[in-house]
C-alpha cells in the first residue's frame, strides 16, 4: 500500500515537472515560430516595398520619359512649321525687289561700304540697279559688278586687296530678323497673338 | 540685330587649333567666327587675339583638314552666345546650346552670353535654407545649404558619376519640390559615362527636371572649357528670372582644367604649377562664383562642383585650387570604397563650412547639431583606436573603447553606406545616427543634450 502511495507521489511529482517542461518547451517553441514568422513577415515587407518602390520608379521613369517625348514631339512640330514659314517668306519677299524702298536700301549700301577696287556681287536682276547706282557715285574706279543667281536680294561686296568680304545678302538679313523674331512668330502662329 | 557679318580668305597659317587670318583690323576679343572649309563644311571658332591686321581664332572643332587656301573665315559680329529657357528641361545639348537628343533647336528663350556677369557682392544673400540630397554622410553631417558651393573631391575609379547622378535624382529643397531643377554639365567624359547619365535620369524619371550639357572626351579642348559656362548660363537664367532654385552640378572639373593646360600649352603661354596655366585659379573662380542668392530674387543657383584628383592627391593643383574659393569639400575615401561601402564618404576629411547656419531648430530639426558633433567625434575616436587596436590587439583595448571599434564600424555600416536608389529624409538619417549612437555607452554621449537622447535614442529603441 505504502509502496503503491510512494509510486504514486513519485510519478505525480514526475508528471507535474513533465507538464512544466512541456509547457516551457511549448512556450519557447511558440516564440521560436513567432520570432522566426516576424521576421519572414519583415523580410517579405521590405522586399515587397523595394519591389513597390521599385515599380513606382520604373513607372515615374515611363512617365517623365513620355513627357521628354512628348516635348520635344511639340517643339518638333512648332519648328517644322516655323520653318514652313520662313519658306514662304523666301517667296513672298521676291515682292519686295520691286520696291523702290529696296532700291533705296541698296543704294544706301553701295554709298556707305563701295570703295576703289571693290567687287559688287548681286542677282542678275539687279545688276542693271547697281551699276546705275554706281554711276552716281563719282570717281569710284575700278568697281566691278558681278552676277550671282545664288543670291536673291541685296549685294555681296568682296575687297580684294584685303581678302574681305562683307555680306549685305537679304538671305542673311531675313535670317537674322527671323531667328531673333521667332519666338513672337512661334506666338503668333500657335497662340494667335 | 547682329552687325555685318565680314567674311576672309586671308588664312595665312595654321598651328594646333589655332588659325591666323590676316587683314582683319576689327576682329573683337571674344568674337565666334564661323569656317567654311573648300569642301563646304563649316565650323565655329572663337577669336582669340586680335591685333590690328590679323585675328588668331582658336577654332572649337580642331584644324585638320582646313587649308589656307580655300578657306573663309566668317566674323560674326558677335560673342558666344546661347538661347536659354525652360524648354531646355528635359533636353540633352552640347556646349554650343545645340540639341544632341535627336529633337530640334528650343524656340523660346533668350540669348545671353556665356561668360555671365559677375554678381554684385553687396546684392549677395548669405546661404541659410538647407537642401536634402538624401545622402545621410551628406545630409547629417555635411549639410549642402541652397547658394553655397561644395565640391566633391574623387579620385580615379570611385563611384563619383553614381553619386552625382544620385545627387542630381534626390535632391530638393523641402517644401519648394516643385521648384527646384538640376542643370547638368558633363566635361570630357566618356561615351559610356554619356550613355550611364542619359540612362539612369530617363530610367528614374528625374530626365523632366534636369538639363544636360555634354561634352564627350574626344571632343576639342575649347568645347570642353565651354560647358560649365554654358551650363551656367541656363542655371543663372532659371535662378534669376524664373525663380527656381538651381542645383548645377559640374563633372569632372579635372578634365575642364586638363583641356584649359592643353589650350595653354598650344598658346606657348608660360606655364604654372605642374603645367596648368597661372590664371587657372582665376579662371576657376570665374566659374565657382557662378553661385549664390541675390537680394530680391527667389531663386537661386548652389554648385556641386566634382572633381577626380590625380593619385588621390589633395594637394594638387586642381583640388587645392578649387578648396580655396568654394566652401567645403566632400572627400571621397578609396579605403572605404575598397570595404565595399557606398558613397565612400569620409566625413573626417570633409566639411561644409555653411553648415552650421542652416541646421538645426526651424531648419531641420532640433537635435541635427548634437548629433553631427557626436557623431563626428565619436567616429574620430573610432578611428584613432583602430590605429591603437592594430599595434596592442583588441584584447589591449578597454571595455569602452572596445564599444568604439563597434561604434565605428556600424557608423561606416549602416550610416555612412546606403544603397545607390536610397532616398534618405533627413529624419531617416538622424534617426539612423541616433541607432548607432546606441552602440555607445550614455555617458560617452558629451556632445548631445539628455533632453534629445531621452527623446530621440530612448524613444527609438522603445
Amino acid at each position: 500500500m505504502e509502496l503503491a502511495k510512494l509510486l504514486d507521489q513519485a510519478s505525480s511529482k514526475v508528471k507535474v515537472k513533465l507538464e512544466e517542461d512541456l509547457s516551457r518547451a511549448k512556450e519557447e517553441a511558440l516564440s521560436l515560430i513567432d520570432d522566426a514568422y516576424s521576421k519572414a513577415m519583415e523580410r517579405a515587407s521590405i522586399k515587397t516595398k523595394e519591389l513597390v518602390d521599385r515599380s513606382k520608379e520604373r513607372v515615374e521613369g515611363e512617365k517623365a520619359r513620355l513627357d521628354v517625348d512628348n516635348k520635344r514631339a511639340f517643339i518638333d512640330t512648332r519648328n517644322f512649321w516655323l520653318d514652313r514659314t520662313y519658306s514662304r517668306l523666301l517667296e513672298l519677299v521676291a515682292d519686295y525687289f520691286k520696291t523702290a524702298e529696296y532700291e533705296e536700301a541698296l543704294a544706301n549700301i553701295l554709298k556707305r561700304e563701295v570703295s576703289e577696287g571693290v567687287e559688287v556681287i548681286c542677282s542678275s536682276r539687279d545688276v542693271e540697279k547697281v551699276n546705275s547706282i554706281l554711276k552716281e557715285l563719282k570717281g569710284m574706279k575700278g568697281v566691278k559688278v558681278t552676277p550671282n543667281d545664288k543670291i536673291k536680294g541685296g549685294v555681296q561686296l568682296y575687297y580684294k586687296e584685303i581678302s574681305m568680304m562683307k555680306d549685305f545678302s537679304i538671305e542673311l538679313l531675313l535670317k537674322q530678323i527671323f531667328e531673333s523674331n521667332k519666338e513672337k512668330v512661334a506666338q503668333i502662329l500657335f497662340e494667335g497673338e | 540685330m547682329q552687325a555685318s557679318i565680314r567674311e576672309f580668305s586671308s588664312v595665312s597659317s595654321i598651328k594646333g587649333p589655332l588659325m591666323v587670318v590676316q587683314g582683319v583690323t576689327d576682329a573683337s576679343y571674344n568674337e565666334i567666327v564661323e569656317v567654311e572649309m573648300s569642301n563646304g563644311e563649316k565650323r565655329r571658332g572663337l577669336v582669340v587675339d586680335s591685333q590690328l591686321g590679323l585675328a588668331i581664332v582658336q577654332v572649337f572643332e580642331g584644324t585638320s583638314g582646313i587649308s589656307p587656301g580655300g578657306s573663309r573665315v566668317r566674323f560674326l559680329g558677335r560673342g558666344l552666345e546661347v538661347k536659354v529657357s525652360e524648354e531646355m528641361l528635359g533636353r540633352i545639348f552640347n556646349p554650343l546650346g545645340e540639341p544632341i537628343d535627336g529633337g530640334s533647336p528650343i524656340i523660346k528663350g533668350e540669348r545671353r552670353d556665356i561668360n555671365g556677369e559677375p554678381l554684385n557682392p553687396a546684392a549677395r544673400e548669405y546661404p541659410e535654407e538647407f537642401i536634402q540630397t538624401g545622402i545621410s554622410a551628406i545630409d547629417g553631417l555635411n549639410a549642402l545649404l541652397r547658394g553655397q558651393k561644395l565640391p566633391i573631391f574623387s579620385g580615379s575609379g570611385l563611384p563619383a558619376n553614381q553619386l552625382a547622378a544620385q545627387i542630381a535624382k534626390q535632391a530638393t529643397v523641402r517644401g519648394e519640390e516643385s521648384n527646384f531643377v538640376v542643370v547638368f554639365a558633363a566635361i570630357g567624359i566618356r561615351y559610356d559615362e554619356a550613355l550611364f547619365f542619359r540612362k539612369f535620369f530617363e530610367e528614374t524619371g528625374a530626365i523632366n527636371r534636369v538639363a544636360l550639357f555634354m561634352s564627350l572626351a574626344n571632343e576639342p579642348s575649347v568645347v570642353k572649357t565651354l560647358t560649365p559656362k554654358t551650363a551656367l548660363t541656363l542655371a543663372e537664367y532659371l535662378a534669376f528670372e524664373q525663380d527656381l532654385h538651381v542645383l548645377a552640378i559640374l563633372i569632372d572639373m579635372t578634365n575642364y582644367c586638363e583641356a584649359l593646360r592643353e589650350i595653354s600649352a598650344s598658346k606657348e603661354e608660360v606655364p604654372g604649377r605642374q603645367g596648368y596655366p597661372g590664371y587657372m585659379y582665376t579662371d576657376l573662380a570665374t566659374i565657382y562664383e557662378r553661385t549664390g542668392k541675390v537680394k530680391g530674387k527667389k531663386g537661386s543657383i548652389t554648385q556641386m562642383p566634382i572633381l577626380s584628383m590625380p593619385n588621390d592627391d589633395i594637394t594638387h593643383p586642381i583640388p587645392d585650387l578649387t578648396g580655396y574659393i568654394t566652401e567645403g569639400q566632400i572627400v571621397l575615401d578609396r579605403s572605404l570604397y575598397n570595404k565595399g561601402i557606398y558613397p565612400p564618404i569620409n566625413v573626417l576629411t570633409s566639411l561644409s563650412r555653411l553648415m552650421k547656419d542652416g541646421i538645426g531648430a526651424g531648419k531641420t530639426r532640433e537635435d541635427h547639431k548634437d548629433v553631427y558633433n557626436q557623431l563626428y567625434s565619436s567616429y574620430a575616436r573610432g578611428v584613432e583606436l583602430r590605429g591603437l587596436a592594430a599595434i596592442v590587439g583588441e584584447e589591449g583595448l578597454s571595455e569602452t573603447d572596445r564599444k568604439y571599434l563597434l561604434f565605428a564600424d556600424a557608423f561606416e555600416r549602416e550610416f555612412i553606406s546606403q544603397g545607390v536608389n536610397e532616398n534618405r529624409t533627413l529624419e531617416q538619417t538622424l534617426d539612423i545616427g541616433w541607432k548607432v549612437l546606441s552602440v555607445l555607452p550614455e555617458r560617452e554621449l558629451t556632445n548631445v543634450r539628455q533632453e534629445y537622447i531621452d527623446k530621440y535614442m530612448k524613444g527609438a529603441k522603445s
